[in-house]
């Protein structure tokens, strides 16, 4: 996408054009069914904030519901400090790139970029040069003149995005925006996207399913499962300090170990696991002896072979090796349990670690993380 | 394997029934229609020479005695009762497919069978049942004299109301089915999306749903005006036989009046303005040519 003319840039940022929306006990229920129940959810002003979860875990509905496009059946609403359930969708300082994208058909695409602001009665002569500079921003501008339905689905998408941006939204809501694309396009479009908000300063709401594209465009993430928030972190910080069993499965791959708390000392406890005893940091929580816990151990932190082996170290015998090109994943087991390690393949000697051999596995204290559930 | 083209050389030969039915029944009365007009009524009824337009200037409102307005004015009243009726039809099919688009699917079943049952009954017998319904005495009758509608002792039949009444009752799911087969299957998240753009609620009919139920309302609207203008039957019996239209007018001529050329005319320069108006309609919705 191309620069903004350096005028433009510099107003929006003084501007500080995103604002800030903060929602309490929303709860939205079709029937039975409770989509959304009780959330609560405070997003920055102009941060890129990403709801992630699995479909039907009622991140759209939470978004329609900060749109206007749905109610909330309890609960409140502001967007920069200023009531929102009330009012209607058409009155709301918010813009939305639908998933469909949902362009207009019988509209050129100048007509759907112009869409809004020709609501908003806004004379010809103000309109024009603004859906220029918006067309021109993501690339559509030779386009201006075609039907939705002689576009690429990039092209659509981009169509759908300068339709929003060009009203200036205090706040833009993506629903799934890049959902519908290709691979290599979806990854290109997060990084226009992701460097499009940064220069508009623009609040960025962003639903997704995609754990990959939350992590690398949001600053942060909101994890949702069953109508509610189950963490809201950076995207680093839900990877390496998850919550509870969903968050650490949900982002990236995890070993999940059950064991039973037999000591503490300090903030280090003691956990009695299959695997045997394993030392964790506690963290903040106050975990009393023999409550029940899990560990959890992202594959790649756990190390193969130590050069010094360290107090949660354990011979175990090596299942399988799967080369996949920069890395190894192996599978390993220790006392009936399975784990899941993964190695750069660069640090892999040839021919040193191979199916059937025993190996000494090592989980690192500061590795471990203990879950909630 | 066929192509489509070996395909469609051997489907002409199953068109050949209908077509021969279409130009049998159809398009030979029709020429037959059309060359009577151009000829002169008999001294006892039916048709001679010489060849002449006189019927066509009659009817344009030359008559014997200097310019009589007679004819363009029953022709142009035929115009406003089948507009009339389509743009009332059109008021009323807007809500109610709405209203059974929104319906669950059993529900809708039963409203669309529902809208469709006027069809089983014989157009006669139902502008019958309406003269019952609104004639002096009745209960509709009495209870518009008591908001002051009409006198009292005075029914709403006959008169304009009757009639458009009638026309709306009977022309109404022709435009209904159409309209309710674009209703159905509109894609309200454009409408969601006009407004999220700022969109009122009529600009978002305007915009949005409009131009995807468009195509149903003009189909719907063709489907009741043509009929309509030339219906006679309905304004006779509810309007009192009091007013000519195109449709007794023309019938008149064939029948009472034994004037088969003057009845030709009649019924031509009906069908060329009924033609001349699908062409304005095709023409104003053609395809608009998009610039790359």
């Amino acid at each position: 996408m191309q620069q903004v003319p350096e005028a433009t840039a510099s107003r929006k940022s003084s501007d500080h054009l995103g604002a800030g929306i903060e929602g309490v006990g929303l709860v939205r229920a079709f029937g039975a069914f409770r989509a959304l129940d009780g959330v609560s959810v405070s997003i920055r002003p102009g941060e890129f904030f990403s709801i992630l979860g699995p479909s039907g875990c009622g991140k759209t509905t939470l978004l329609r519901v900060i749109a206007g496009l749905d109610s909330a059946d309890a609960g409140s609403l502001s967007i920069d400090g200023e009531e929102m359930l009330a009012i209607p969708a058409n009155k709301r300082p918010v813009n939305t790139v639908f998933q469909s994208y949902a362009l207009f058909p019988h509209l050129t695409v100048r007509d759907n970029v112009s869409f809004g602001l020709r609501m908003k009665g806004l004379s010809p002569g103000e309109v024009a040069p603004r859906v220029e500079r918006a067309m021109e921003l993501v690339e559509i501008g030779p386009m201006a003149g075609r039907k939705p339905a002689q576009l690429s689905g990039g092209q659509k998408q981009r169509v759908a995005l300068a339709r929003a941006i060009v009203n200036e939204p205090r706040v833009l809501l993506l629903d799934e925006p890049l959902a519908a694309l290709d691979l290599r396009l979806r990854r290109q479009l997060q990084t226009e996207l992701r460097s499009l908000q940064r220069r508009l300063g623009m609040t960025f709401v962003h639903v997704t399913h995609d754990q990959e594209e939350a992590l690398a465009m949001s600053d942060r993430i909101a994890v949702m499962n069953a109508g509610r928030i189950v963490q809201v972190a950076s995207g680093r910080e839900l990877y390496e300090r998850p919550k509870n069993r969903f968050v650490a499965q949900f982002l990236g791959a995890c070993n999940l170990i059950p064991g039973t708390v037999t000591a503490r000392a300090g903030n280090v406890l003691t956990v009695a696991t299959n695997v045997g005893p394993l030392e964790v940091r506690a963290g903040h929580g106050t975990l009393p002896a023999s409550s029940q816990v899990t560990l959890a151990i992202r594959p790649e932190r756990v190390r193969l072979n130590p050069e010094v082996p360290g107090r949660n170290s354990f011979s175990a015998e090596l299942r399988d090796a799967m080369f996949t090109g920069a890395e190894t994943q192996f599978t390993l087991s220790v006392a009936e349990m399975a784990l899941r390690a993964v190695l750069a393949s660069e640090s892999v000697g040839a021919g040193s670690l191979r199916p059937g051999s025993a190996v000494v596995v090592d989980l690192p204290a500061s590795a471990l993380i203990v879950l909630e559930d | 394997m066929h192509t489509a083209a070996q395909r469609q050389d051997k489907g002409w030969w199953f068109g050949v029934p209908g077509i021969g039915w279409l130009g049998m029944f159809l398009v030979l009365p029709l020429l037959a229609i059309f060359a009577v007009s151009f000829l002169t009524r008999g001294e006892y009824g039916g048709y001679g020479l010489p060849v002449t337009i006189e019927n066509y200037r009659r009817l344009a409102g030359w008559g014997e005695l200097g310019f009589d307005p007679l004819y363009p004015v029953i022709l142009g009243r035929s115009l406003a009762l089948g507009f009339g009726t389509a743009v009332l039809c059109f008021l009323l099919a807007v809500p109610l497919t709405f209203f059974v688009a929104g319906l669950n699917e059993r529900r809708r079943l039963v409203a669309l069978t529902l809208v469709m049952v006027p069809f089983w009954t014989n157009l006669l017998v139902r502008t019958y049942a309406w003269q019952l319904l609104l004639g002096p005495g009745s209960g509709l009758s009495e209870a518009a004299s008591t908001v002051g509608f009409i006198d009292a002792g005075e029914g709403l039949y006959p008169s304009w109301f009757a009639v458009a009444v009638g026309m709306v009752a009977d022309f109404l799911p022709f435009f209904a089915l159409p309209l309710y087969a674009s209703v159905e299957k509109l894609d309200w998240t454009l409408a969601e999306a006009a407004a999220d753009l700022g969109a009122n609620r009529w600009q978002v009919f305007r915009h949005a749903v409009w131009p995807q139920i468009r195509p149903g309302a003009v189909a719907g609207f063709i489907l009741v005006f043509l009929p309509a203008t030339g219906q006679f039957v309905i304004p006779d019996l509810l309007g009192g036989a009091k007013t000519a239209l195109l449709g007794n007018a023309i019938q008149q001529q064939f029948g009472q009046s034994r004037d088969w050329p003057f009845g030709s005319a009649m019924a031509c320069v009906g069908l060329v303005i009924m033609g001349v108006g699908l062409f304005l309609q095709r023409w104003l919705n053609r395809p608009k040519e998009v610039a790359p």
